[in-house]
Parts: C-alpha cells; structure tokens; sequence
C-alpha cells in the first residue's frame, strides 16, 4: 500500500471538504491510498454519526464517504504518473456529477468502515468507479460515482 | 453532506406525511450546480411512486431564489416499527407513540 495518502499529496492541498479535506477544522479526515489496482480508506466514526438508531452508522456519512473516496481515488489516479511540478501545481481537480448508494444492510458504528474502490471506466473529463463499504468484512454499502474533471480552484494552501 | 441532507428530508417527508418511516434501500443524486456555504438552501422532498412496503422519493435543494442545485431519487423500504424496534435500542410502543404524532395526510 502507497504511504502517502491521496489527501496529503501536494494536489490536494486547500481541499476544505467536510469529509475528505484536510484543511477543514470540523472534517472527517479520510485517508485514502492505492493497494494495488484498488483505492482502500479505512475509518473509524464517532459515536454521534447515527442513524435514526443508536448504534448504526448513519446513511448520509455513508454516502459521504462513498463519494470522497471515490472522488480522491480519480485525483490518486489522474496525477499518478504526472511530474511533481504538476502535482505541486495541480491544473485540475474532480467534483462529483452524480452518485448512487445502495444501503445493503445496517453498518454498525462500534467498527471501523472499510472502502475499497474501484475506476470502472476513466476518460480525459470524467472517471466512473464503483466502491464498496464494508464493516467486518461484511459489505454494507455499494455505490457508483461519476467523478469530472474542474479547473482547479485555487485554495488556501497554493499560491498561484 | 447533500447526499445526506435529500436523505433526511426525503425521510421526515415520508414521517409527516404518511406517518411511516422506511429504510433506505437505494439514493441517487445528481450534482447540478455548486450549493454555496453560508446561504439558505431550500431542501425539499416528494412521494412518488409507492406500494405496500415500497417507497420513491423524489427530493431537491434549490437556492432561496429557486435554482436548482441538486436533485435526488431514493427507494425506500416501508417497515413496522416493530422491524424498527429489533434492530435498535428503542422500543416499539416509543416508536408507535413517536409516529402517532404525525397523522396521515392526504396527497394533494
């Protein structure tokens, strides 16, 4: 598994993403890496991100975490081979355009999460992966993500 | 924190209007326009299609002047409380009492 997390690359700097960024106060701080052909992220919630029940992980941090993993995994991808002036200067960043979630059964908020994601298709503006959350090996969750590519918006942490 | 919020709403519609709640089985969303930080938003929410022990959901956040910044589609699966009540720490008759605060309101 890479050591660098996507979220700590220089292309991700002044993300201020509630899930993903690194340079938001209140986030969840994600980290997400490369093992192999798939991007894994394992996390860990606290125990206020509830569903309607006390001890089930709530289905919109789940959908959020689908989302950001598979969005940082179409950065991870993108600058994998660019030079480090590019990933230091980063041209472009991804947003999402569209994500579904299937909620396959209740995930349990005392475990950490696993997200395993995949690129099912990658174009020149838009990726398409697929990601898996699991909680003890079991799969709980499975949603798709079409991630396009932006114009990098210039964030606190870069100059120019 | 979109995804989430089509969610909860799409929830709370299916609580006030049809005094049931569901599980979520499946969310769709689309990302239309970037939904700014710091301003209102409208979050709203329609029952569409439905039978016994399914529900659609049809849901939306808007800018406070009607610009459409997201849409969302979400399949619901229509549980008793009783369904409700094993898989979490409350009990049945607190989720029937809980329910009976929002009758059943007609479609328009």
């Amino acid at each position: 598994m890479d050591k660098l997390a996507f979220q700590d690359e220089s292309y991700s700097r002044g993300n201020c993403c509630w899930v993903c960024g690194n340079d938001n106060p209140h986030g969840l701080y994600i980290k997400s890496y490369w093992n192999g052909d798939e991007s894994v992220c394992t996390w860990k919630a606290e125990e206020h991100y509830t569903a309607g029940w006390p001890h089930v992980l709530n289905g919109g941090v789940i959908s959020g975490l689908i989302d950001c993993h598979c969005v940082l995994t179409a950065f991870g991808a993108y600058y994998r081979d660019k030079s480090t002036e590019q990933r230091e200067n980063p041209s472009h960043w991804f947003a999402t355009a569209s994500l579904k979630v299937d909620f396959l059964k209740p995930t349990p908020l005392d475990k950490p999460v696993q997200l395993r994601a995949r690129i099912k298709d990658m174009q020149e503006k838009k990726v398409l992966l697929t990601c898996s959350l699991f909680s003890d090996k079991e799969e709980c969750a499975r949603g798709e993500v079409l991630a396009v590519r932006v114009p990098a918006r210039k964030g606190p942490g870069q100059q120019n | 924190m979109i995804a989430l919020l089509l969610d909860e709403v799409s929830q709370w519609t299916m609580i006030g209007r049809m005094g049931k709640m569901g599980l979520t089985r499946e969310i769709s969303v689309r990302y239309l326009k970037p939904v700014p930080t710091g301003t209102e938003i409208v979050v709203e929410a329609k029952i569409g299609a439905q039978d016994e022990k399914n529900t659609v959901l049809h849901s939306a956040v808007r800018s406070t002047g009607n610009a459409l910044l997201a849409e969302g589609e979400s399949r619901w699966m229509m549980v008793d409380p009783s369904v409700i009540a094993k898989v979490s720490k409350l009990s049945e008759s607190q989720l029937r009492e809980f329910l009976a605060q929002y009758p059943v309101v007609a479609s328009p």
